[in-house]
């Protein structure tokens, strides 16, 4: 059965009318384009775009079946025909807000190839860098993600802030995940306020460096997920030289 | 009591009812078409609070503008730059903090309210900006967190404005600055969620005429391509579904006022400027005063507030400055490029020159303001109307039926053929 209009059950959040795996699109309202689309999962596009929300304001979108020739590496060519409807409560996506919502774009939507747009179409280079770090929080966004759930093992705080009662996290108020200074959270605040990868890498890695707990398999784990090397000024943190004051039961 | 001859200074009318009973009513009980043509107005722009400062622009009631807002003659040989205008608005601020007076910065982020906040930064000393606090809510840091993170967090005293109103302000001894009027100066939100549909709005037109849009979408800022080029796309946006003709009569209307004035009025942008500069200036300057302050007396507030933007020198760039590619270029995006770039000469924040899109952040503090001490008649939804002689109207006062069925019923559309 086709999906209809505003018809938002959650299957069709992950695969369209027609059994086929469902993409993700970052558009930027201001653009009137794509900016990336990602085919992982739309919480991680979510994120992104989240994170991106310093640098330009984008609407995620679950994007209609089809427009397989639409692809992260040509999709600033890409907008959207008809956007009178997409709204956020009573404003126009256009000039709704600087964060982000998630939104759905139903079968009968048309997404058209438009070119380059035509703000940047003598400095192509401005787009280039604004894709290429959306990419790179993209890949960050899952990394964090991932590390959190494969090795911050004992993450009670968040925990309590999210299933327990407030009374009850007020009282014992001393929960706390393995990282012990909210690791993640500061991880995502740098991409959020970096201007460039580079920038974030050298604070990420300054930030893994102020750990006094033995966490070097998180940092092994995360760059492991990234398929990157562990950096040289980490090198000292990882491995079993790190793990000096965690007792060997926990393995 | 409202009286039938009282003069009126604004005029909230809501097409989907927002102010309450009172409008529904109305417009049931109205007639004609023309008769029901200015609430309908309200529909297509709700709210609709339409008072023009030049040209002709019938209203159905009697009405009048305050001398504080009314345009000054348009000057053609006016030369002074946007970023002139700004630093000499703020040398203004600094004599009047010189002189003792304190000011709050009504920040959200956006562009407006970052210039006079880079301005104020730029040309006051440390000392100086000790008398200058920084009115802001989550949405502020949101829309700019690197200006809240470089130049105000723990630089500038804040004060939390979701929870903050004028008359907390101006009962403290604070002089509030709003850039509301920013919008004013160069161009509308009305015109952008048109050019950010044009393709979509010119598909269903005849296939001449598309075709002849077709090739002026990234025009709309050019003064060789006049705005009556675009008058099918323009008429369209403009309808109101299920009133005939709706978008017709208002567009005639608009050129109607257009030829009467004596500002020079060229292409799509300046169509859509010149709406927001003229006739709906007046909103954007009192409305703050009018619905986020329930204490300071009516005429009190509007006076005392600090309009940023207000300013005749504000007023004279924006006349002598269309179509140069300050307001606009040739998208959406490139709204307020001159206004960025100010911004970016002093923070170099490139990101926020290349892609901060205007947003509506209006509503963000004005609907999520706390009413609830308020009896419910006395909400700022139920405030209608302003009389000359700053007479608050609400939906419940005696006589305000009467008065607008009265001025209503006799509204005559003489503008255009119906």
């Amino acid at each position: 059965m086709t999906q209809k209009r505003f018809d938002n059950h959650y299957r069709y959040f992950y695969h369209d009318h027609n059994g086929q795996r469902r993409r993700y699109g970052i558009y930027s309202p201001g653009l009137d384009r794509f900016i990336h689309i990602g085919d992982l999962d739309f919480w991680i596009s979510f994120e992104t775009a989240n994170i991106l929300s310093s640098k330009i304001n984008t609407i995620v979108y679950i994007l209609p079946p089809g427009y397989d020739d639409m692809t992260n590496e040509n999709c600033i060519n890409y907008s959207l025909f008809n956007k009178t409807s997409q709204k956020l409560w009573t404003s126009n996506i256009l000039v709704g807000r600087q964060n982000p919502a998630l939104k759905m774009l139903y079968p009968d939507d048309i997404i058209l190839k438009s070119g380059i747009p035509v703000d940047f179409e003598n400095n192509v280079s401005i787009l280039d860098d604004l894709q290429a770090y959306t990419n790179y929080v993209y890949e960050q966004s899952m990394a964090i993600k991932l590390s959190d759930v494969f090795y911050n093992h004992f993450n009670h705080k968040d925990f309590m802030d999210n299933f327990v009662d407030q009374e009850t996290s007020k009282a014992l108020y001393s929960a706390k995940d393995w990282t012990n200074v909210n690791l993640f959270q500061k991880v995502k605040n740098v991409l959020y306020l970096s201007n460039t990868a580079e920038e974030a890498d050298e604070k990420i890695i300054e930030i893994w460096k102020t750990f006094t707990d033995d966490i070097g398999f998180m940092i092994e784990g995360y760059y492991k997920i990234l398929d990157r090397p562990v950096p040289k000024e980490l090198e000292n943190y990882v491995g079993l030289n790190s793990y000096k004051n965690l007792s060997v039961w926990a393995f | 009591m409202l009286e039938l001859d009282k003069i009126l200074y604004f005029v909230t009318s809501s097409g989907n009812y927002q102010t309450g009973w009172l409008w529904k009513g109305l417009y049931d009980e109205l007639p004609t078409f023309e008769s029901r043509w200015y609430l309908t107005v309200g529909k297509r722009f709700t709210p609709s609070r339409f008072v023009t400062r030049h040209g002709e622009w019938t209203l159905p009631w009697p009405q009048e503008l305050p001398e504080k807002f009314k345009m000054p003659e348009y000057n053609p040989n006016f030369s002074k730059s946007f970023m002139q205008v700004t630093d000499e608005k703020a040398r203004r601020i600094k004599e009047r903090i010189i002189q003792g007076e304190k000011f709050v910065v009504m920040y959200s982020g956006g562009i407006d309210s970052t210039v006079v906040l880079t301005s104020l930064i730029k040309n006051l000393t440390n000392e100086e900006l000790e008398s200058v606090w920084v009115g802001a809510s989550v949405e502020s840091v949101i829309e700019n967190p690197y200006f809240w993170n470089n130049f105000i967090q723990g630089k500038i005293k804040t004060i939390d404005s979701k929870i903050t109103k004028y008359d907390d302000l101006i009962e403290a001894g604070l002089t509030p600055i709003t850039a509301d009027e920013g919008d004013c100066i160069f161009g509308t939100l009305i015109g952008l969620n048109m050019y950010n549909n044009y393709d979509y709005l010119i598909s269903d037109l005849s296939e001449g005429t598309k075709q002849k849009l077709s090739n002026l979408k990234n025009r709309i800022g050019d003064a060789d391509i006049h705005f009556s080029t675009y008058k099918d796309l323009i008429i369209k946006f403009l309808d109101v579904p299920d009133e005939k003709d709706f978008g017709r009569i208002l567009y005639e209307k608009y050129v109607r006022n257009i030829e009467t004035a004596s500002v020079p009025v060229h292409s799509l942008h300046d169509f859509f400027w010149w709406l927001i500069f003229n006739v709906k200036y007046l909103n954007c300057s009192v409305r703050g005063a009018l619905f986020y302050n329930d204490r300071v007396a009516w005429q009190d507030a509007i006076m005392s507030i600090e309009n940023w933007y207000n300013d005749s020198e504000y007023q004279l760039w924006s006349m002598a400055n269309n179509n140069n590619g300050q307001k606009i270029k040739q998208t959406p995006l490139s709204y307020k490029k001159v206004a960025k770039d100010y911004i970016y000469d002093f923070d170099k924040n490139h990101w926020y020159n290349n892609f901060k899109m205007k947003l509506e952040s209006m509503w963000m503090i004005g609907n999520q303001q706390n009413v609830t001490h308020l009896d419910i008649h006395r909400r700022p939804n139920a405030r209608i109307a302003l009389t000359k002689d700053y007479e608050m109207i609400y939906t419940d006062t005696p006589g305000v039926k009467e008065y607008f069925l009265h001025h209503l019923s006799n509204y005559k559309i003489n503008w255009t053929d119906i």
